[in-house]
């Protein structure tokens, strides 16, 4: 029974939002970078934030569960708040840039928040292959990242637990890991590591004698289960996008809202 | 279906050999059980038909086809394999990904695909696992699914090594409840590493391997009725076994009796 | 008794002021010291969270753990935790992946050094417990990774061993070993039992296994004891354990079956642990059908004892 932080679990409420393409997603979520660095007003912020607001209602996916994966990251955001307060225009100058600056962090957070809850991670994997093609020419291979980053998602669970197992067993053999000398905490580190890695090591020869048993050879064509299938509202969904980051980039610039 | 003509493999560094001069023929259909200490090569058996590793003397013939560098990846696809250990195996983030990456990598389309994942996961039994992260299994689901994966290839040749041991008594009897089934529905040739005397008895011959060479071979009920040979192993046999055995000895006929209803109705 | 359970409740920490479900409900049981006892029950019926209850790395949320004279008290820290876990050795599922050091050696001697002893007490202590668990002295020093499956099994329990704990509690000991490593684990154990004093606990699934070494059997289902008593309150209970999903072994099955059909008693009480012995059943079987059992009545109590080889006669 492991608990994943909320910013990176997928939830399943079956929302439009949820039935968009990841590309499309990945795509607006790097425009929506892009809008929120330009937020400089308090207008901005707000604009960005009601239409931040609307897809959150549309993914179906209850409020406070985004607000919960503002929670790690709580303290860090109220002091982003009083930094101009405290150390920049002072008061009451500050609490407009404080806002600002904090409402940025949270609808970044908030946003990729979005991009998590509504899709599965192996359609993000598929969506980021997609994306590197161009980036052939140079030498990556797309296929190798993704296979790389599904098998991290695959076992990285799998190893904590594992990890976990270990502290156990150690602490049961007499090794403090609250220890206070940093040399004892490093020696008691060792006992944790070494094991885990090697491990590691173990899996990944067994892993490779599996994937080899099933006919993997790198390089060589293969099809794909999952299908990336782009629609028109995916098409309208990414115009939409598009508009509002112009929309902003005018309010910016022309405006200097 | 499966020959092997004197081979022998030793880890490259190592002067003694794993398998020493092994040769032996596997007919088409059969269930054979493979038995011996830790560390005698029943892997490297298993691993060596599989073509995960090369004989370093002697060859390995699959279905009339000499197995080399040339000629596996093809031989690959009449042979199925399930490791040990669940975890190690399972590539999928789920377990429908994880029986469709042997499917992808052969090129099948997607119909094809989505009709055997249904079809496997059917006999098997997993259609309710099918969304489900491997973190989220018991060792008897992740092997099943193992199982499912490797059937859906559609193999003709099943390698299984020691699938059940790392799983509780319940796991393990639902596999080879399993297995059963599977070979009655279908022909395949399975060829099983394993520890456990039920599975052996369920098998159609027992290899024993020790030190390399192969100690025993022949159908379960005579390699298991060799008292030496299950002393040196250290096989208990089943407690309806020994205690036909015993009241034998004792003037009772029961001398062929292996099952406990059987026994218990020659008492009656 | 030098272990006691009093209506420990475990549950994970949920958080958020959520609880969850209790993975061990209200459990009470005391143990003897000397005996070896075994732990079974279906997947997920708290087993491996139960043994963690005995050295402290868990602490129940209710209830209270007793271990000889140290008390862990639910909701409280633990005062000097390795006091306990000198005395108490755990011993986790595949405990040979816990492997850290360069040599065998340096592995058992670890726990040792940790709770106080000096190196030379330590490599004293690890050449013993090589001895007593069949590990050969010329594997101490060479990498765990060039150790077979059934050598390192044994040294990573020989690790936990080396601290001379009072208690050795063992998590699935005998799991994906051969046939003849897991028959040497468990004499091993029972003799250390008898000669040492040792109390073993042990989590298993294979029954049959252990039938012929254990005094004690616990059995749990769904976080509570559902069963605790010896071979032969076990055996009388078998089939309503059976509806638990507890796996009968086959010698009281065949027990059951017979004595049912030619109507003589259950023999458990006269056999004890011996009735695992398939020769001791035989005869049993073999007395029955001669009708012996009903001639002999006025021999009644001397008779079960020496046929059935206990009480120092021959079987």
């Amino acid at each position: 029974m492991r608990m994943t932080m909320p910013l990176g679990r997928y939830v399943d409420t079956d929302s439009p939002v949820h039935r968009l393409d990841p590309r499309a997603k990945l795509i607006a979520m790097l425009l929506y970078a892009a809008v929120v660095l330009m937020i400089s007003s308090l207008r901005g912020l707000l604009l960005t934030a009601l239409a931040s607001a609307a897809v959150m209602a549309l993914t179906r996916v209850p409020f406070k569960v985004y607000l919960r994966s503002l929670k790690p990251l709580r303290w860090l955001i109220v002091f982003i708040f009083l930094f101009p307060i405290l150390f920049q225009q002072g008061w009451p100058d500050g609490i407009v840039q404080g806002t600002v600056t904090a409402g940025r962090m949270v609808l970044f957070i908030v946003f990729t928040a979005i991009l998590t809850f509504t899709t599965r991670q192996s359609q993000l994997i598929q969506a980021l292959e997609w994306l590197l093609k161009p980036f052939r020419r140079f030498g990556v291979s797309p296929e190798k990242w993704s296979l790389m980053m599904n098998l991290a998602l695959r076992f990285i669970p799998t190893i904590v637990e594992e990890a976990k197992l270990i502290l156990k067993a150690q602490a049961s053999r007499g090794v403090d890991f609250a220890e206070r000398s940093w040399r004892e905490k490093a020696s008691a580190l060792i006992t944790l590591l070494i094991p885990v890695t090697a491990n590691t090591f173990r899996r990944a020869q067994e892993l490779t004698d599996s994937m080899e048993a099933r006919g993997f050879v790198p390089g060589m064509p293969r099809t794909h289960f999952h299908e990336l299938v782009w629609n028109g509202r995916d098409t309208v969904f990414l115009l939409g996008c598009v508009l509002f980051m112009a929309l902003m980039f005018m309010l910016r610039f022309w405006t200097g809202w | 279906m499966i020959v092997f003509h004197n081979v022998t493999y030793r880890h490259p560094r190592d002067e003694v050999p794993v398998l020493d001069g092994i040769s032996v023929t596997i007919p088409a259909g059969q269930w054979v059980s493979v038995i011996g200490p830790n560390g005698c090569g029943k892997t490297t058996f298993l691993k060596l038909i599989g073509g995960l590793l090369a004989p370093s003397g002697g060859n390995i013939t699959i279905a009339g086809t000499m197995l080399t560098r040339e000629t596996v990846h093809d031989l690959r696809r009449k042979i199925g394999i399930v490791f040990q250990n669940p975890e190690n195996q399972f590539i999928g983030q789920t377990v429908a990904d994880d029986i469709v990456f042997g499917l992808e990598n052969r090129a099948l389309s997607r119909e094809t695909m989505r009709a055997r994942l249904a079809e496997y996961a059917e006999k098997l039994r997993i259609g309710d696992l099918l969304h489900r992260h491997p973190h989220t299994l018991s060792g008897g689901q992740m092997q099943r699914a193992s199982l499912a994966a490797a059937l859906a290839m559609e193999p003709e040749v099943l390698l299984l090594d020691e699938i059940t041991s790392m799983l509780d008594d319940e796991g393990r009897r639902s596999i080879l409840r399993l297995i059963r089934q599977l070979k009655t529905e279908h022909k395949y040739t399975i060829v099983a590493v394993t520890h456990e005397v039920d599975e052996m008895l369920a098998s159609d011959r027992v290899i024993a391997l020790s030190d390399g060479c192969i100690v025993a071979d022949g159908p379960p009920k005579t390699v298991l009725a060799d008292e030496a040979l299950c002393g040196k192993l250290s096989l208990r046999l089943p407690m309806a076994r020994r205690l036909a055995l015993a009241l034998h000895a004792r003037g009772y006929d029961v001398e062929q009796v292996w099952d406990e209803k059987e026994l218990m109705n020659k008492l009656w | 008794m030098v272990i006691r359970l009093d209506r420990v409740t475990y549950r994970y920490e949920a958080g958020r002021g959520r609880s969850s479900p209790p993975v061990l409900t209200d459990l009470s049981q005391t143990i003897e010291g000397g005996h070896f006892v075994v732990i079974c029950g279906p997947p997920g019926s708290g087993k491996s969270t139960l043994l963690q209850l005995l050295n402290g790395i868990l602490i129940p949320s209710e209830g209270s753990v007793s271990v000889f004279d140290y008390h862990i008290q639910a909701g409280q820290k633990l005062r000097r935790p390795n006091e306990l876990r000198r005395r108490v050795g755990l011993v986790f599922q595949f405990p040979e992946r816990q492997f850290f050091a360069p040599t065998v050696r340096e592995d058992m001697i670890f726990g040792p050094l940790n709770f106080g002893m000096t190196r030379e007490e330590a490599e004293r202590i690890v050449t013993d417990v090589c001895r007593k668990l069949g590990i050969r002295p010329s594997l101490l020093d060479v990498s765990p990774h060039s150790l077979s499956g059934g050598q390192l099994r044994k040294a990573a329990i020989g690790a936990v061993l080396a601290a001379r704990p009072d208690i050795l509690v063992l998590d699935e000991p005998t799991c994906s070993l051969d046939s003849a490593g897991r028959d040497e684990l468990l004499q091993a154990f029972r003799r250390m039992c008898d000669e040492d004093g040792m109390t073993v606990i042990l989590v298993t699934h294979r029954l049959e296994e252990v039938l012929p070494y254990a005094d004690e059997y616990v059995v749990l289902n769904e976080g509570k004891i559902v069963f605790s008593g010896d071979a032969v309150q076990l055996a009388a209970r078998a089939e309503e354990l059976e509806t638990l999903g507890f796996a009968v072994p086959a010698v009281i099955r065949l027990l059951i079956s017979f004595s049912a059909r030619h109507g003589a008693d259950l023999p458990i009480e006269a056999l004890g642990r011996r009735m695992f012995d398939a020769g001791v059943i035989a005869q049993y079987i073999d007395d029955v059908m001669r009708g012996r059992d009903r001639r002999d009545e006025d021999d009644d109590a001397a008779r079960p004892l020496c046929r059935y080889g206990l009480a120092g006669a021959p079987a």
